[in-house]
């Protein structure tokens, strides 16, 4: 499809008329090579054109034979000048091209192809306007011309006059009807216009050009199965390369197989670069089956975690010599993090074993159960750190970043996350900067559908790395898309089908290396042992510490309860004996207070009785419940909390403040269930008040009792408790002081 | 630069350093926690040696020092020279904060907060609160953020602190433990007072006032329990102090308000047959016997005793109480010359020469004795000075004629606010206050005695709403006239609850069965000339007067025999001049309104 003059292919390739295919394919590489298309363009163009005329046996027979024809005649002299015209162009004398051609056309106005060399030569130096000139003279001599069409329509492309140059490119199809490249330049210009319809007709339809070749068939189909993933026709494009999978079937011609996979691998490179990876990734995959020993025209993952362990060895001698040059070996500080990480975990869980172990405070069913999950977590975590810690001391790596010819790549330890440069659709540098001070520069880029970050110290260095990155990629879809990425050095270090055998987290682990999962959850469930084993040590320290505070209280109401809700054998006796010191206190003051001459002193064998069941049963609590018959009472004269006050002024008298409690039957739970309850009933019946009293709870030398008043005595209440007092010989009997110290009359009465 | 080494060594001993290191960490923190910071603090006089668990130390007098103490049972041996003064065994817990061991209980020891606010932040009006720590000789403080130090003026407070953040202050006042002493009997804490000066004494017996302190916490405590409580306490120090009279009086008063006088007269019967020479005994039987066999024993022991001065206070007193101002003026006159406890019988000498018509010469002497008197170490105590305005019959301190009253005023005013002492001899005199005069702290016994004496000055149902903000140390202030008067008063508008609370505060030698029987009519009050003053028997009999009123009968005599008892302004004589008469249809307090 190129119209310039051709130099000899077999000369730019510097081989034999006679060469094989594989011969011309070594010569190629080798030149592209030695010649690569960033610093020489050009030749890479000669060269290229010169390997795809020599590789396709079409082309290569016609060649042959024109050749043999035009050895002689004007034709050969025609061509002669054209060739030193390029040759003037190539060594940079444009003036001295553009006159030999000018010389030319002003003796054979007619040398159409000296003027299509003069247009192109314009339009290779941005020229389009002149350009344009120069193919409309050209058309006015010879509007049926087809190739002048098509030249036109480039020009009117460069100048972005769309639709003039769809029409220029539709006429050259019209003037060329057995000319594919009109319409694959129509249906380029359809796509650009947004007329993707429109350019996958005309795809098709060049399909069935007069003697149009299989060669140029199969590449309109590439071409048009790429249009379709470019613009997201996934579903018809599958079936379309299903047709063509049944078009080349295993045994059909294996170069028109191979030609087909290069067709597909430049798609695939045409799809990358319109930053169409998954379609892109699509057709190598299936360009795979026409060219399987290609070590590069793979689909390429985005991403992949490759454990340096499972690189091959050549992959290994490439990274240690990049870790030499760079200097990516592991240093003080690809360790210590780790290591302080790992100490900072195992002192955690040194403390959390040791609180399990030691810890004072009293645990439940569910707090062990808790602390299992807390110490099986902990354990397997730390296993997990432990691990990672001896693979860094176990890898000479530190972290570093380096290019592969085809990827980003990025070593960490002991494995390299791989970026294919194919993917890089994106790239921004960000400076970072402190209080005006650069501090840093954020090289973002996006692969595909991931963004990664690379920080890179220095404005140039960043620059320069984003510049190689791109460089990179662009080579990369260059060789990609003319078939010859394989021929690229240093693709062999890291092979895409390695990266193609990653796992769908995007890992590639080292075979025969074991997972870390067992060990953690040996090491978790160690943990759970090691909990087990911390209950019965454990529960006795906090027994320990339980009866530490208590005892450190020595507070009588404390020593019951933990008596009477938590008794460990171990200290049981001591606290007994604390508590019947106490209690022999209240004895003893019980003698001296209800001494024989007192009214009180039968009621000493009552309170004994007391004493005794609170030593027995560690409760010290009396209840008191006061209930009266329906309307015998308002809620305001109700001497139920009269009744609790005067039964406590009433021990307290006996055996002492702080030894025996009294409440209304809603005591603290801390005193626990009530060691004597005394039931009052009130009654009134026919003028007289009435108080039954039942002690309930204990055997008391005590009988129940039924104590009657005048119901209309306003100071009932206080004649019924002086006669339970007098009956059963309390403290207060036989005194004619008040005891039920009801609320003052007067303090009521009184108004300021 | 070449590959670093990869031999799995490297790794292994790395991460076997680090596990040591870890275990060491844990190690060593853990055995730090086992131990809690104790403050051991000695307020007493004497430098002491102290044994805590293994460690052995020193802590002079007035001093304190921190320790960190491992958690557990901690045996403690305080000695000081020879003698131990506590040996016990406490508990460090790992509840963390600071513990304090406070020996005997003694350092007046208080926790504070200190609120520190920003210089932005509104004005608070909350006071800080303090909590009193004394007379517990270990317990544990908590975080403390300011330990025996002055918390700062101000701090740096950061920005999550907010408007304002707190600190905790663990502070000491001055004043050893005495000042425990009175902080835990003014704040009610009554049981840990009489644990810990009872500890006291016993230790350190010869600490002045001590045995004191040790003595009248336990009478509270145990009139706090009940009358059988402190009946056991009164007997106990009967019978450990015999030749006490004051340990026999205190059992006498608690028989009387058990209501066995009986059992009394029996047992100092029983003992001074088996002690005929004890003077004691004899002198308590007097109190007891019969009239006129208590006054004859009274009489024959000064005879047989001329130079004994128990009998002849006894006596002295005997004849104030039975009016016989002129026998008894000789033997007050003798005690004045040699009796070192003169002073509590300077307001019977007092009543005697007033009642002979000798009031100015009373005041006179009265004064010139108090001024005497060293005001450092012996200053004049408020009812002295009470007395002396009764004597005069004013409180003012103006005018040269007033110069005694002024010093009197002065060196009783102590740190009390200005004006108090005038307002409240004012108040006891039954004069109106002046308006500007100031006003105590509610807290105050002087001032709620205060309260109460205006109450009274309006009418009994008021001084009921403010006798029952009394204490036992208010009423103390007020005196048994008052306190009889009001009790008396009480039970004839039939408020049987606080009759019996207001009688046992007053510490009227009186039990509540008696009054009873006196407001009855079935027992005299003449009976009671033994026991009673006259002015508790003017206040019996002005109660009288007052139900004779009630009852609607003639009460002008009785009226004009407390006219005629009355000697000194009071109470009573407020009351009598103060008080509506009540109504004789079942009137009772707030309906005598005219």
């Amino acid at each position: 499809m190129n119209n310039e003059p051709r130099q000899n292919p077999y000369e730019v390739l510097g081989v034999e008329q006679d060469a094989d295919a594989r011969a011309i394919k070594k010569a190629y590489f080798e030149r592209v090579r030695q010649n690569p298309p960033e610093t020489h363009p050009e030749e890479f163009r000669r060269l290229r054109e010169a390997y795809e005329l020599l590789s396709d046996p079409e082309a290569r027979q016609a060649f042959d034979a024109s050749a043999a024809q035009q050895a002689d005649g004007p034709e050969a002299r025609n061509n002669a000048a054209l060739q030193e015209a390029i040759n003037l162009f190539e060594a940079g004398d444009k003036v001295g091209g553009r006159r030999l051609l000018t010389e030319l056309l002003n003796e054979q106005p007619d040398l159409h192809d000296a003027r299509i060399l003069l247009g192109r030569h314009f339009l290779y130096e941005g020229d389009a306007k002149e350009a344009l000139a120069e193919f409309d003279a050209l058309l006015a001599r010879a509007p049926d011309y087809w190739q002048a069409h098509l030249q036109r329509g480039w020009a009117l492309l460069r100048l972005e006059r769309m639709k003039e140059a769809a029409d220029a490119f539709w006429r050259a199809g019209k003037h060329g009807p057995s000319e594919v490249s009109p319409r694959v330049a129509l249906a380029d210009c359809l796509e650009a216009m947004g007329q993707v319809a429109d350019a996958l007709k005309v795809l098709e339809q060049a399909q069935s050009l007069p003697g149009i070749s299989r060669m140029d068939v199969l590449a309109l189909k590439v071409r048009r199965i790429a249009t379709m993933l470019e613009f997201g026709q996934d579903a018809v494009a599958a079936k379309e390369l299903d047709r063509l999978d049944a078009e080349l079937p295993e045994d059909a011609d294996p170069e028109l197989r191979r030609w087909t996979g290069a067709q597909l691998s430049a798609a695939a490179a045409h799809l990358f670069g319109q930053q169409k990876s998954r379609g892109a990734n699509q057709l190598l995959a299936f360009g795979r089956r026409f060219n399987p020993e290609s070590a590069t025209e793979a689909a390429y993952p985005t991403c992949v975690t490759v454990e340096v362990d499972a690189l091959p060895q050549v992959t290994r001698d490439w990274l240690h010599s990049e870790a030499e040059r760079i200097g990516g070996w592991r240093v003080l500080s690809t360790w210590v993090m780790p290591a302080l990480f790992t100490l900072i975990c195992a002192t955690a869980l040194c403390f959390l074993l040791t609180f399990i172990f030691l810890g004072t405070n009293e645990r439940g069913v569910w707090d062990w159960v808790f602390w299992a999950a807390v110490a099986g977590f902990g354990c397997g975590a730390m296993y997990y750190q432990t691990r990672y810690l001896l693979r860094v001391m176990a890898s000479p790596y530190g972290r570093f970043n380096t290019i592969h010819p085809l990827h980003l790549i990025q070593v960490a330890i002991d494995r390299i996350t791989v970026w294919p440069l194919v993917h890089l659709q994106d790239l921004q540098l960000v400076n970072h900067q402190n209080n005006g001070v650069y501090q840093h520069t954020n090289i973002q880029m996006r692969f595909s559908d991931k963004r990664m970050v690379l920080t890179v110290k220095g404005k140039d260095k960043a620059e320069a790395l984003a510049q190689e990155l791109i460089a990179r990629r662009r080579r990369v879809l260059e060789l990609l898309g003319r078939g010859m990425l394989d021929a690229e050095s240093g693709v062999e270090h890291l092979p895409p089908a390695l990266l193609a055998s990653a796992d769908k987290q995007g890992h590639v682990r080292a075979p025969h290396t074991p997972s870390p999962w067992p060990g953690v959850f040996v090491a978790a469930g160690i943990g759970v042992l090691l909990v087990g084993a911390a209950v019965w040590p454990q529960n006795r320290l906090s027994a320990e510490h339980a009866w530490m505070r208590v005892a450190s209280n020595a507070d009588l109401s404390t020593m019951l309860e933990y008596l009477r809700e938590q008794p460990d054998p171990r200290f049981v006796p001591q606290l007994q004996a604390r508590v019947d010191a106490e209690l022999g206190k209240a004895r003893t003051q019980l003698e001296a207070r209800l001494d024989p001459g007192s009214a009180a002193a039968p009621s000493r064998a009552f309170f004994t009785a007391l004493l005794d069941a609170a030593s027995r049963t560690h409760s010290r609590r009396i209840t008191v419940t006061y209930a009266a018959q329906e309307g015998a009472r308002t809620p305001q004269d109700d001497p139920s909390e009269l009744l609790v006050s005067a039964w406590q002024r009433t021990v307290d008298e006996a055996v002492g403040q702080g030894v025996l409690v009294v409440d209304g039957g809603r005591g603290s739970q801390r005193e626990g269930p009530p060691l004597l309850t005394l039931h009052v009933r009130e009654e009134v019946q026919a003028g007289k008040r009435g108080w039954s009293v039942k002690p309930e709870g204990l055997e008391l030398p005590v009988a129940p009792l039924d104590l009657v008043a005048d119901a209309a005595d306003p100071r009932g209440s206080e004649v019924l408790f002086h006669a339970w007092v007098d009956r059963w010989h309390l403290p207060g009997a036989g005194d004619r002081r008040p005891l039920l110290l009801t609320a003052s009359t007067l303090v009521q009465e009184a108004q300021p | 630069m070449s590959a670093p080494s990869t031999s799995p060594r490297h790794g292994r001993l790395l991460l076997g350093g680090i596990g040591i290191c870890a275990l060491a960490v844990v190690g060593v923190t853990w055995t730090g926690r086992a131990q809690e910071k104790v403050l051991f603090v000695n307020a007493l006089d004497t430098p002491v040696t102290v044994t805590a668990g293994s460690e052995r130390f020193s802590l002079g007098a007035n001093d304190h020092l921190v320790r960190p103490m491992p958690i557990g049972p901690m045996d403690v041996d305080v000695r000081g020279g020879e003698a131990t003064l506590a040996h016990e065994t406490v508990f460090v817990t790992d509840e963390g904060g600071l513990f304090v061991y406070n020996l005997l209980g003694a350092a007046p020891l208080f926790i504070t907060t200190v609120r520190y606010e920003r210089n932005d932040a509104p004005a608070s009006e909350s006071e800080p609160s303090s909590l009193v720590v004394a007379g517990t000789s270990f317990l544990r403080a908590g975080h403390i953020d300011y330990v025996l130090t002055d918390p700062p003026r101000s701090i740096q407070m950061r920005k999550e602190d907010g408007r304002y953040t707190t600190r905790f202050h663990l502070g000491q006042a001055p004043g050893g433990w005495a000042a425990s002493y009175g902080w835990l009997m003014s704040n009610h804490q009554t049981a840990k007072a009489a644990r810990f000066t009872e500890e006291l004494a016993r230790v350190l017996p010869e600490t002045p006032g001590a045995r004191n302190a040790a003595l009248i916490s336990r009478m509270v405590l145990s009139r706090e329990e009940g009358l059988l409580a402190s009946l056991a306490a009164t007997r106990a120090r009967r019978d450990a102090q015999p030749d006490d009279a004051d340990a026999q009086r205190a059992w006498m008063y608690d028989m009387r308000r058990a209501g066995r006088n009986d059992e009394v007269r029996a047992y100092y019967q029983a003992e001074v047959e088996r002690h005929p020479g004890s003077l004691v005994m004899a002198v308590m039987l007097a109190r007891v016997e019969p009239e006129p066999a208590g006054t004859a024993r009274l009489e024959a022991l000064v005879r047989a005793h001329p130079g004994e001065l128990l009998p002849r206070r006894a006596l002295a007193v005997r004849y104030a109480r039975q009016q016989r101002w002129a026998d008894a003026l000789p033997l007050l006159d003798a005690m004045e010359q040699g009796d070192p406890d003169y002073a509590r019988y300077q307001d019977t000498h007092a009543e005697v020469l007033v009642a002979l018509g000798r009031r100015a010469e009373a005041a006179r002497r009265l004064s010139e004795r108090l001024l005497q008197a060293s005001p450092e170490t012996e200053p004049p105590d408020l009812d002295d000075v009470q007395l002396y305005a009764k004597l005069v019959g004013h409180a003012s301190l103006e005018g040269k004629e007033n110069a005694a009253m002024r010093q009197l005023v002065a060196s009783a005013q102590n740190d009390r606010p200005e004006g108090m002492v005038v307002r409240w001899l004012s108040a006891s005199l039954g004069l109106p206050p002046e308006v500007d005069s100031p006003l105590g702290t509610k807290d105050d016994p002087l001032e709620t005695a205060v309260r109460l004496m205006l109450a009274l000055a309006e009418e009994p149902g008021f001084a009921a709403r403010a006798s029952t903000q009394l204490d036992f140390f208010g009423f103390h202030r007020l005196g048994p006239e008052a306190g009889l008067l009001l009790a008396a008063e009480f039970e004839r508008l039939g408020d049987a609850a606080l009759a019996a609370r207001t009688l046992d505060l007053s510490g009227v030698e009186l039990g509540y069965g008696e009054l009873q029987d006196v407001l009855r009519g079935t027992l005299p009050v003449e009976s009671l000339t033994t026991t009673l003053d006259w002015g508790e028997r003017a206040a019996l009999h002005l109660v009288l007067a007052r139900q004779l009123d009630a009852q609607g009968r003639d009460s002008k005599a009785a009226y004009a025999r407390v006219k005629k008892e009355i000697l000194l302004p009071g109470a009573v004589s407020i009351a009598l001049q103060k008080w509506d008469r009540p109504k004789p249809s079942n009137a009772v307090a707030g309906d005598s309104v005219p």
